[in-house]
């Protein structure tokens, strides 16, 4: 699972959750992987990114050193910065750990990759 | 070029997509098409027959080698019809087929005009017999016609019969008196691209292709399939189209399992792409996703026959409509692929918010919806 993906995943869907967003992570095995940069790509990503869910999401792996509090208006202008968020949206890859819905506490596994979100039906 | 120096392509297409497989044709190889039910056929300079095969709407793709009318091939008795089947290897344009495959293929076959000393290293082949139309009007089985060629070819060049392991197919057409030969540029059906581990319901990739074709993404954009099975959508999806990012999902733990094989099976592919793929379980009417953050969702529905109850689509498919409302931003689009269009009209009818842009098409009845504001 990419952070990118993280960015759009939400726990809305649980009962008597209205936002559950951004979802807490916790990371016990990940990678980097070698994945080309595309300054356009991540620019025009980012427009439908949550920044703040990002970096609270880099921190909590130890990975928002070189993310700046809040983006620049001239994003472009900053290689260094695409260059940056491209490796954390992209490049890293969590491969275990845990998803957290941020208001029922209700806890998700991700194994090889793949987040599995599935809840009871009472949920 | 001159246009007689030009190969005649025929490409075989899903019937209903053939539209389409003509616009790919067009924008990726600028030539124009003609086409009719479940084949494109254009022409092209021999040498970029490799772009042929990079299609991705067309299954098989072949190079028309002879075309001709033999009157009355219906009245002739079975013998006589044979024979005349076999004296076509006499029109045949036999350069251009070797040509051709040899174009296709990337590799040279030996072939000679008359009997070589040296056998061994012949091609192998084999001919296949296709009938459209009244097949009763003939004296002859498909299989018979096949079989009567094959043997003069054998008879001629010294290629080698071999219905398994062949290097050379040529595919005989037979409609009513016109006959065509074909000799085709793959072995294996282009669909079969990126799947090897297949499920119950896997659809081929050229339906795949077509479907994210309809929903008309654009780069940037999040596109979904909440009933990713084996991830065939979302795998053709980020292979076909550059700069986009695919979601795919699914409650089985067995489709999972497959969406990681067929994902790992295409690792060195992906690898080359702009866009990326990411597969979660999930329940598609329970969806881990924020609100109207999908730009478009592409998926097979369950249609009730092999997966699921009709019976149980009307509730399910309501289910369904109402979430991806949720997700899908305001302008963003549905194209899924059901039998049941009765659930769908209900589905439609209970959520309000989708609207019909769709129309028949062939057996499978496509539905692509757009939607209003919510």
């Amino acid at each position: 699972m990419k952070l990118l993906t993280h960015n759009f995943m939400s726990s809305r869907f649980l009962k008597g959750v209205n936002e559950g967003y951004p979802l807490r992570l916790h990371v016990t095995k990940m990678e980097n992987r070698d994945v080309e940069f595309n300054a356009e790509f991540v620019k025009n990503i980012m427009s439908k990114c949550d920044y703040g869910a990002l970096r609270t999401a880099c921190e909590s792996i130890n990975e928002a050193s070189k993310l700046p509090a809040n983006l620049p208006d001239d994003l472009s202008e900053h290689d260094d910065i695409l260059r940056e968020l491209h490796r954390v949206l992209f490049c890293i890859e969590v491969i275990e750990g845990e998803l957290e819905c941020p208001d029922t506490g209700r806890r998700f596994p991700i194994h090889d990759s793949i987040p599995n979100l599935l809840v009871e039906d009472n949920e | 070029m001159a246009e007689s120096s030009l190969y005649s392509i025929y490409t075989s297409v899903i019937t209903g997509f053939e539209w389409l497989a003509s616009e790919e044709i067009k924008s990726k190889l600028s030539v124009k098409s003609q086409r009719s039910r479940g084949r494109v056929q254009f022409r092209l300079e021999p040498k970029r027959i490799p772009e042929v095969l990079k299609l991705r709407s067309i299954d098989n793709a072949y190079v028309i080698v002879l075309e001709k009318t033999l009157l009355n091939l219906g009245k002739l008795p079975e013998e006589e019809a044979l024979r005349e089947i076999q004296n076509l290897i006499k029109s045949v344009d036999w350069e251009t087929a070797v040509d051709a495959w040899q174009l296709a293929h990337g590799r040279k076959i030996a072939h000679f005009v008359g009997l070589p000393e040296d056998r061994e290293n012949l091609p192998k082949f084999r001919v296949t017999c296709f009938r459209a139309g009244e097949k009763s009007c003939h004296s002859f089985s498909s299989m018979d016609a096949a079989k009567s060629l094959g043997a003069e070819i054998n008879n001629t060049f010294g290629w080698r019969p071999d219905m398994k392991n062949y290097d050379i197919e040529l595919v005989l057409r037979i409609n009513g008196d016109t006959l065509s030969l074909m000799v085709a540029l793959n072995n294996e059906s282009l669909f079969k691209r990126n799947v090897c581990a297949y499920g119950p319901t896997t659809m081929r990739s050229t339906i795949c292709y077509c479907m994210v074709a309809l929903a008309k993404t654009k780069p940037d954009d999040i596109v979904l399939d909440p009933l990713c099975g084996g991830g065939s959508i979302p795998l053709e999806g980020s292979l076909a189209f550059p700069d986009r990012v695919f979601f795919g999902g699914d409650n089985h733990p067995l489709a999972l399992e497959r969406c990681r094989e067929n994902h790992d099976y295409n690792k060195k592919k992906l690898a080359n792409t702009s866009s990326t793929v990411n597969f979660f379980q999930w329940d598609a009417a329970a969806l881990p996703l924020k609100d109207d953050s999908v730009d478009a969702i592409v998926t097979d529905l369950p249609f009730g026959k092999k997966i699921g109850s009709k019976k149980n689509n009307q509730g399910l498919y309501t289910l369904l409509f109402e979430e991806w409302a949720r997700v899908v931003r305001p302008g963003g689009s549905v194209v899924a692929l059901t039998s049941d269009k009765r659930s769908i009209e209900t589905a439609m009818r209970n959520s309000q918010v989708w609207k019909n842009h769709g129309d028949s098409l062939g057996k499978h009845w496509r539905s692509n919806y757009s939607m209003l504001s919510h």
